[in-house]
């Protein structure tokens, strides 16, 4: 005899347990929505621009604190250090919001001090610029002047002693490697300041603390691609959605849509609140995490209508009464049940052997999946049919769905069909 | 039709056969270890070593986080480029129309980026016509803005402007890829992104700053003559440490050589070499620097003094190659075509300053100095890069040159975006990984099924590992890349997989507890199955299709996982497992293991 987790001869009344179950639905994005706006989210650097970098540390194992202690003290305010979870490899995740050496605020600071500096010369013509095609430079702009010799070794100095930035002098504790003058222009010569870059800085600061590092991955992001990311990622995902329901409500019917949507949204965004509760980073890969979530998603919500579907009278012309239809759902959610669980349960092994075996990255997308696949069971086994159910209640008269007398109580109705 | 599930089942296993030795030169390659894979990311044809002589060579290529390498977004600024042009033309009206001895008070360029306009004002109307009428061909490229009596404003040739906009990233790609070329990276992918953004991998790649360096070279390249009269330099003292007079050898002019302290920056030190020579230039002459001996690399600078005037720029290059010196010397040369207003400028540059040098400056370095050999017409002109040198030593040379000159200008100026450097370690660790989880997420899954469906379930088994062969073998012959995200995706489609032959495998235990016998069953299973089946393929596949036109980088990777991975699914789940079944039930037994 073949073993069975779940016998079909007894079915089980899911159209009972649909009220409370759907208010859970209903309760997940809305705690997902708040818990993000509460805590927020750990947004990676393809989100939200910076530069990340990746290091093992080859002769000591430093503490977080220790590590934070030597980045505040190297200037860079927001940070943010992960320990991987691999004992002994002694690796770490570094996040810095800046891409360069030097902040917003020091480029206010410098602009300042230069307009002090040369403060014969018209103020308006003097501006400090970012460099974007470098990221370690900035533009000083200053009205021609006839020595520009003098000028730039005036600049230097300035820029040396005012700023808080010192010069390349060979030593470790310079950030600026040189300033060099470009061909005067309609009246202003520009002045390429070279800063030393964000990961040698970072690096240079770690080595005279820690001793030798090695760096696995280094990654720069522009805030301006960033922002272009997150857009184009939303994006992507709308129009997947949107196609695929129009698919549904073509190969289904209207009633079958919205539950489908009711299902994704609580399987996507209880799979997104892993994501806000355990800190995972949420980068790109993230979004193949919740687009895989949201596939299978689909997928499961589809298996029962079409189990639904064919369970349902086929005859168009004869009018269906409710309890005909309510005991259809309920009959096909049982016949599926055993489906459910085992594809669940498979998923879910290959899922959670991925959590527990590959590090980094994978171990929160896996992480990911394991809470997704876990929903996408309930929301086909409830959310989904319970949805379909409240809109042909509340309008399947349009298609001829006849009420079934009203003084009759619900489980009155199913006990007469079951 | 007595046998005609043998037959079917010969063709499933023909069909895996085909498979294997599509993925054969895969498993050999991710099998190699790390001295292996360096020397076969050095040199791709050694890969063959490792295969059987019979073997193709096609294979998954790991992505960059499976493997190390640099990732790298570029901006392209097609305003700037805009601008930049703009200014470049202005520069050149002005400086022809003083040559010209036209009278006029200013030209010079207004406003910023794709607004900027050329200015020209003039004492009176009279001056302002006669310049309109002399300058005719300088101004071929501009359009009229706006005039007044004393003062017109030009602004580019919208028309220009428009395939500047259309081109720039195409041009853009095609140049950097003749620069990554260059590099000796092994299947780099450079591709366009959005409306100005082009994304490049170097897989296996780990000097991202060279790379950068290389690629974002807004590479200007200019054309000036070398002054052979220069002789200022002799008469300097106090120089500074490290520079050393020389008089002029050859031709050229005298010139200093400068030793720099760390040849890898070499700007400080020639930035005060350059402060130094401020004020003791003549007028009319300009200092820029050239390696003294390029093959060396050994940190010596030496001075070119050069007349001010920048004569061409790479706008005039239409073509660059190599081919020889005539048609029966076949000394290496490079050979160049250029634009039909170059052409005019370059033989009268050639008649002007024969058996003199003139200097090949790429972003302000002086590249090479060759000599007008003699007058240069028709467009097309020859760089002899000069005996006394061994013939591979020219060719080697000639190359060089030919691809500073083709890579030439990028049309528009780029900005680096993103950026990305993976270590080796870190992707192999993630491989690892990976295959260890396969492998124990694959034993489970195997566990489960056999013990829950028994015979069925190794059916539903056999079905997931035809599946995933299909599929890495579809990927192995198209060379596609593999990612993270793409192992996400290859997941989700053998779960699909498996979760098909679930749904048939519960729907024929139905069959069965309707009293039907198994082989009855197996038929009607299927069929009861199949809307549910192909319902579920088609979404994600829609799905997947979505994202892969929309998504980027990691986003469509998994997409095209999706995409391949669900029609292999259906394939199996539908298809082959049902050989099996029928394979298994074709005498019409009493019971089935289900």
């Amino acid at each position: 005899m073949s073993i069975r987790f779940f016998d079909p001869k007894n079915e089980i009344n899911f159209v009972k347990l649909f009220k409370p179950l759907l208010a859970v639905a209903a309760l997940v994005p809305v705690a997902a929505i708040v818990g993000a706006l509460v805590f927020g989210i750990n947004w990676g650097i393809d989100f939200k621009g910076g530069a990340e970098m990746q290091v093992r540390f080859l002769e000591q194992d430093p503490s977080t604190e220790d590590i934070i202690q030597v980045l505040s003290a190297a200037g860079f305010e927001k940070h943010q250090v992960q320990r991987y979870d691999d004992p002994g490899k002694r690796k770490r995740l570094i996040r810095v919001e800046r891409l360069a050496t030097f902040s917003a605020n020091d480029i206010k600071n410098i602009d300042a001090q230069v307009k002090i500096g040369f403060a014969s010369l018209d103020q308006k013509a003097i501006k400090v610029n970012f460099n974007a095609n470098r990221s370690d430079r900035l533009d000083v702009v200053l009205p021609e002047s006839k020595d520009v010799a003098a000028q730039r070794a005036e600049l230097t100095k300035l820029l040396d002693t005012k700023t808080g930035f010192h010069l390349w002098k060979n030593d470790r504790g310079s950030n600026i490697e040189s300033v060099v003058p470009a061909e005067p222009k309609n009246g202003v010569i520009t002045y390429d300041v070279h800063f030393v870059s964000v990961s040698d800085t970072i690096v240079t600061a770690l080595t005279a603390k820690f001793g030798k590092i090695e760096v696995d991955s280094i990654q720069f992001v522009d805030s301006q691609i960033s922002d272009q990311l997150r857009t184009d990622g939303a994006l992507a995902v709308l129009y997947a959605l949107l196609a695929i329901l129009i698919y549904i409500a073509i190969r289904f019917d209207f009633f079958f849509a919205p539950g489908a949507i009711v299902a994704l949204i609580q399987d996507t965004f209880g799979a997104f609140m892993v994501f806000v509760i355990a800190r995972y980073e949420f980068d790109l890969p993230s979004v193949a995490a919740l687009l895989t979530v949201l596939g299978v998603s689909i997928n499961n919500t589809i298996v029962v209508y079409d189990r639904i579907r064919e369970t349902m009278p086929h005859d168009p012309k004869k009018p269906v009464d409710e309890a005909t239809v309510t005991a259809a759902v309920n009959k096909a959610v049982n016949d599926t049940l055993s489906r459910t669980i085992n594809t669940t349960l498979t998923t879910v092994i290959a899922a959670v052997s991925l959590w527990w075996f590959a590090g980094g990255v994978i171990s929160s997308f896996a992480a990911v999946l394991t809470v997704g696949l876990s929903l996408g069971a309930l929301s086909s086994t409830f959310a989904a049919p319970a949805t379909y159910l409240f809109m042909r209640r509340r309008y399947g008269h349009l298609i001829g769905v006849r009420n079934v007398g009203r003084g009759q109580s619900r489980e009155d109705k199913l006990k007469g069909v079951v | 039709m007595k046998h005609s599930w043998m037959w079917k089942l010969l063709a499933s296993f023909a069909l895996l056969g085909l498979a294997v030795y599509a993925l054969f030169p895969t498993i050999v390659y991710f099998n190699l270890d790390a001295d292996e894979l360096k020397k076969v990311r050095e040199n791709p044809a050694a890969f063959a070593d490792y295969l059987p002589s019979w073997m193709h060579e096609r294979h998954i290529v790991p992505g960059l986080d499976l493997q190390g390498g640099v990732f790298l977004a570029l901006t392209v600024d097609v305003d700037k480029a805009i601008g930049d042009k703009t200014t470049r033309i202005s520069d050149r009206v002005a400086s022809t129309a003083k040559e010209k001895k036209l009278p006029f008070v200013k030209i010079d360029t207004q406003g910023d980026r794709e607004e900027t306009v050329l200015l020209a004002t003039f004492a009176n109307s009279k001056d302002l016509d006669s310049f309109e009428e002399q300058m005719k061909n300088e101004l071929q490229n501009l359009q009229k803005a706006s005039s007044t009596d004393t003062s017109i404003t030009y602004r580019l040739d919208p028309n220009l402007v428009q395939a500047m906009r259309r081109d720039a990233v195409d041009q853009t790609i095609h140049t950097i890829r003749t620069r990554i070329d260059s590099m000796g990276v092994t299947e780099p992918s450079i591709a366009k992104r959005g409306v100005n953004q082009i994304q490049i991998q170097l897989p296996g790649y780990d000097k991202p700053d060279r790379a950068k360096a290389l690629i974002g070279r807004t590479a200007q390249l200019e054309f000036q003559i070398v002054d052979d009269q220069a002789n200022f330099m002799k008469d300097l003292k106090d120089l500074p440490a490290g520079v050393e007079y020389h008089p002029s050898m050859g031709g050229g002019g005298d010139f200093l050589t400068v030793k720099v302290t760390n040849p890898k920056n070499a700007a400080p030190d020639l930035d005060r070499v350059k402060e130094y020579l401020k004020g003791k230039i003549p007028e009319g002459n300009v200092v820029k620097f050239g390696m003294l001996n390029k093959k060396m690399h050994d940190g010596v600078y030496r001075t070119y003094t050069l007349l001010r005037r920048v004569e061409m720029t790479g706008d005039d290059l239409v073509e660059v190659s190599i081919s020889q010196k005539s048609a029966t010397d076949s000394t290496p040369v490079v050979s160049m075509v250029f634009s039909r207003a170059g052409a005019q400028i370059f033989y009268d540059l050639s008649k002007k300053y024969l058996h003199r040098q003139f200097a090949i400056i790429l972003e302000d370095f002086v590249d090479s100095a060759p000599v007008f050999q003699s007058e240069i017409s028709g467009g097309r002109a020859q760089i002899d890069i000069g005996g006394g040198r061994t013939r591979d030593e020219i060719a080697e040379e000639v190359r060089d040159l030919t691809l500073v000159l083709k890579s030439g200008a990028l049309p528009a100026p780029t900005t680096f975006s993103q950026d990305m450097t993976v270590g080796p370690t870190l992707g192999a660790e993630a491989v690892d990984n990976g295959k260890k989880a396969f492998a124990v997420g694959g034993l489970l899954i195997i566990l489960f099924m056999v013990f829950y469906y028994r015979v069925a379930g190794s059916i539903s088994i056999i079905g997931m590992i035809f599946n995933v062969i299909f599929i890495l073998a579809a990927m192995a012959t198209i060379g596609a890349t593999i990612t993270l995200p793409g192992v996400a995706g290859l997941l989700l489609t053998v779960g699909m997989a498996v979760d098909t032959n679930v749904i048939i495998n519960e729907r024929i235990r139905e069959e069965l507890r309707r009293g039907k016998m198994p082989r009855s069953a197996v038929k009607s299973g299927y069929e009861a199955a199949f809307s549910a089946v192909i319902d579920s393929h088609v979404t994600t596949f829609i799905g997947g299709l979505v994202l892969f036109n929309f998504g980027t980088g990691p986003v469509q990777n998994f997409a095209a996982m999706i995409l391949i991975g669900t029609v292999f699914s259906i394939f199996t789940g539908v298809v082959i497992t049902r050989v099996f079944f029928e394979a298994l039930t074709h005498n019409g037994p009493q019971t089935i293991s289900i």
